[in-house]
């Protein structure tokens, strides 16, 4: 017995078989393991690593931020897809990624909406739509006029899917002929505004509004319904006569399809618990985002849109998955 | 005068005790990693950022800081004992700096590449200081027109400089381009050559592939010869150069601090180019080239100022445009974010103790590695001493986890153990690593660089000798190809090159 103790397999064993006491601990017990498909040290990583350090304390149980980077987060949602439903494999996803996805990729091996349960919602990331400091434009309608005088030979640059689909929405709904640029990093693309190579871009307002305090780009209009918390002078694309172009990317933390319903309650609990921390808000706000209460039944709501909202994009955009 | 007041507000708030505390934590890390190869500055800075949420927005630059450029240090202690960069800016240094070793002059070398590194960064921490916003204007007329341009003059140059025959040397350059094509394309997002690996879509990563390439592949290239059993055979002799050494080293590490402050202002540029640029010009300049890959001293006095230099002028587009040029410097930015500080001008004129707080560590640091540095090497030198059979297989393991920690997964382990394999027959067939690693590198660049250039001028070519700056750049890799194409200078050329 002594020796079947020592044997790393009998201790597996008998962990195993503490697990399947009919007396079984009250969830968590273990570990939970939130994936993040960004990289360490990105904006996506610094707000994720808040909400964890928050729901380590209010759930009292260990909780890993695990950065698995890749295919556009495609690895990390693929991983949690095919995860046990058992509360300890979750994953905090944009709903960029989840609602484009499927209009992208040709051969996704996930379906964002059969494979996942949304518990709820964290936050809200505006878009900011930024010109050349020295543009005659002051307003959105005067951009789309300067625009429309450039006779398709204007340019517009964007680095992440969201910001494409902002501008996707906005010249197509101005009937704006633009040539649009791609850049790796939206900081190449607001340097570009800078410097006058491109008439606008779309980044989030985490970049804009350091860069636009610094002189180098003019906000016209942020995407979301209604005015960021950071910059409440900003008026939103509906105020500016563009409500077409209304897009909040939204983040929110997923789990694997069929994830039982008490385990859906706590983290639903947890979360709303630390969107309604002034903290919470002040670092979000610092961060250029907003706080975003919700539930599972709304987040799941905003999937669905989200979704449609992205079918419309990437076929005006003439997307197709590759 | 103005500059000696916000030095002396920099040294303030550096030299507080609780900051120099951060400032010597930074610099043990930065040393230990970049000594030890496959576990770099990137890894480290963002394994450590979570940390940085609890200190003080000065004192965790500091720290993070400290950590980048005392890799720079460090990574040149494995590449002159070892023949393993210990960082990729460290990849020339291995040339000259480890048959310095063979010859027992490793701790000359060693000295000579710290008091480089020590002169560089002091002269990089100056320019900071001096030039930052006159400098940062100047980056700032690159556009991608220009840099497409800086990045063809620089594939250019590694043909005509790279040793041996034109033929590999253009190989490598293209198997390098291509390799650095794999994963979605930036414009319409068709994948290549991925065959539907999803792990290959973002394209090959840089990591295990340099460690496969040049660490793995020597390991085995040195299991090879087993009858010299060599990792233990690099005796570091006196820490003292020679009049000699000396006299020729001064002017080399001038020439290198100069290069280096140069390129790492661009972006993209940073430490890894101005290494290779510094390497290339002393062979260049040199009355004898032959002696280049025999253990010449300008070899590692050089590219180990330049990588130096490159480190610290990284930080002016960050500090002054809030642009990171490199990927260590798009954490620094993640770090700053953290603390809520945006980075830009904004700095120095909203934060300026912030700002002219890390110019004054950044000499501190540099002065730190300096004295940790030279008595550290002793440690090293005791690990060295183990039996190369004892001392690879733990360098194997290291580079696994490395490899293993950027995703967490075992896929990379897979490729870099491929990279090796790669590796070791491109060293069997006389085929240069470093060619082929500069194609890697700008290949992606350049194509990016290149179709946004053609997207802003509408198609027409003509926007890459419409702009001065890009005209210039392109003239100067025509007059590169020239000196090719005409006879006399080829076989100079080849002179030059022969292998030892």
């Amino acid at each position: 017995m002594k020796i079947s103790f020592s044997h790393p397999l009998g201790l597996g064993v008998s962990l195993l078989m503490l697990g399947a006491l009919p007396a079984k601990a009250e969830y968590p017990d273990r570990p939970i393991r939130v994936m993040l498909g960004f990289p360490a040290g990105g904006g996506a990583d610094i707000q994720g690593r808040w909400f964890i350090d928050k729901l380590k304390e209010l759930s009292g149980a260990t909780v890993i931020l695990e950065n698995r980077p890749g295919n556009s987060g495609n690895i990390a949602a693929d991983l949690v897809a095919k995860a046990k439903p058992d509360g300890y494999t979750l994953m905090l996803a944009a709903s960029a990624g989840m609602g484009a996805g499927r209009f992208i990729y040709k051969d996704l091996t996930y379906d964002s909406v059969k494979d996942f349960t949304p518990i709820t919602t964290t936050n809200q990331l505006c878009f900011a739509l930024t010109v050349n400091p020295k543009s005659p434009a002051k307003t959105v309608g005067e951009l789309t006029a300067l625009l429309k005088a450039k006779n398709g030979k204007a340019t517009y640059g964007y680095a992440v899917t969201s910001a494409l689909a902002s501008a996707v929405l906005y010249v197509s709904s101005e009937k704006i002929e633009i040539s649009p640029v791609n850049y790796k990093q939206t900081a190449q693309a607001v340097s570009d505004v800078t410097a006058g190579e491109i008439d606008f871009a779309f980044a989030d307002m985490v970049f804009a509004h350091g860069q636009e305090k610094a002189g180098r780009i003019r906000i016209l209009a942020v995407t979301c319904d209604r005015r960021t918390a950071g910059a409440p002078n900003i008026p939103t694309m509906a105020e500016s006569g563009v409500p077409a172009a209304t897009t909040a990317p939204w983040w929110g933390l997923w789990g694997p399809a069929g994830l039982p319903a008490d385990i859906i309650e706590k983290h639903e609990k947890w979360i709303n618990q630390i969107v309604a921390m002034p903290a919470t808000k002040d670092f979000l706000v610092s961060q250029g985002a907003d706080p975003l209460p919700g539930s599972h039944v709304k987040m799941k709501e905003m999937l669905l849109e989200s979704i449609e909202s992205w079918r419309k994009v990437t076929s005006l955009a003439k997307i197709e998955p590759q | 005068m103005e500059l000696l007041q916000n030095l002396a507000l920099g040294f303030g708030g550096a030299v507080s005790p609780i900051n120099l505390l951060f400032c010597l934590f930074g610099c043990l890390i930065g040393t230990l990693i970049g000594v030890l190869p496959g576990i770099g500055p990137i890894a480290t800075i963002a394994m450590l950022l979570p940390i940085t949420f609890g200190l003080s927005p000065l004192g965790a630059l500091i720290m993070l800081a400290g950590i980048y450029y005392g890799a720079q240090y460090g990574g040149s202690t494995t590449a002159i004992l070892l023949k393993l960069p210990g960082e990729s800016s460290s990849v020339v240094t291995c040339i000259d700096g480890y048959e310095m070793a063979q010859k027992g002059r490793a701790g000359a070398a060693l000295t000579i590449a710290a008091v480089g590194s020590f002169f560089a960064g002091t002269v990089g921490t100056l320019l900071i200081a001096g030039f930052a916003p006159i400098l940062a204007s100047f980056a700032e007329k690159f556009r991608s027109p220009e840099y497409f341009s800086l990045m063809l003059f620089g594939l250019i140059a590694a043909v005509v400089l790279a040793q041996g025959s034109i033929i590999k040397a253009i190989g490598m350059i293209v198997l390098g381009l291509l390799l650095g094509l794999t994963g979605t394309e930036s414009q319409s997002g068709t994948a290549r050559f991925t065959f539907g690996v999803p792990e290959l879509y973002d394209g090959i990563d840089f990591v295990p592939l340099a460690m496969g390439l040049f660490g793995f592949a020597e390991i085995m290239t040195n299991l090879d010869r087993r009858g010299r059993d060599r990792a233990t055979a690099a005796p570091v002799g006196g820490m003292m150069p020679t009049r000699e050494e000396i006299r020729r080293s001064i002017p080399a590490i001038l020439r290198g601090t100069f290069i280096g402050s140069l390129l790492g202002i661009l972006p993209g540029g940073g430490a890894v180019l101005s290494a290779f640029a510094a390497y290339t010009l002393e062979k260049k300049i040199a009355k004898d080239p032959s002696i280049f890959g025999r253990g010449a001293v300008e070899g590692v006095a050089a590219p180990e100022s330049a990588n130096n230099a490159g480190a610290q002028t990284s930080f002016i587009p960050l500090l002054t445009l809030g642009i990171p040029s490199t990927p260590v410097m798009a954490l620094m930015m993640g770090a700053m974010t953290i603390q809520g500080i945006a980075p830009g001008s904004a700095i120095l004129t909203e934060r300026p103790e912030l700002f002219w707080g890390m110019i004054a560590s950044m000499w501190v640091g540099n002065l730190m590695l300096v004295i940790i540095n030279l008595p550290l090497i002793g440690i090293w030198i005791k690990l060295l001493q183990v039996p190369y059979r004892l001392l690879f297989p733990c360098i194997l393991v290291l580079c696994c986890v490395g490899a293993y920690s950027i995703s967490s997964s075992t896929f990379l382990v897979m490729m870099m153990a491929g990279f090796a394999l790669l590796g070791y027959v491109f060293a069997k067939i006389g085929c240069e690593g470093a060619p082929f690693l500069l194609g890697f590198v700008l290949g992606p660049l350049m194509e990016e660089n290149f179709r946004r250039s053609m997207v802003l001028s509408f198609g027409d070519p003509v926007i890459f000798v419409q702009r001065p700056i890009s005209l210039t750049i392109l003239l100067a890799a025509v007059a590169l190809i020239l000196l090719i194409v005409i006879p006399q200078f080829r076989s100079t050329r080849e002179v030059a090159f022969q292998d030892p």
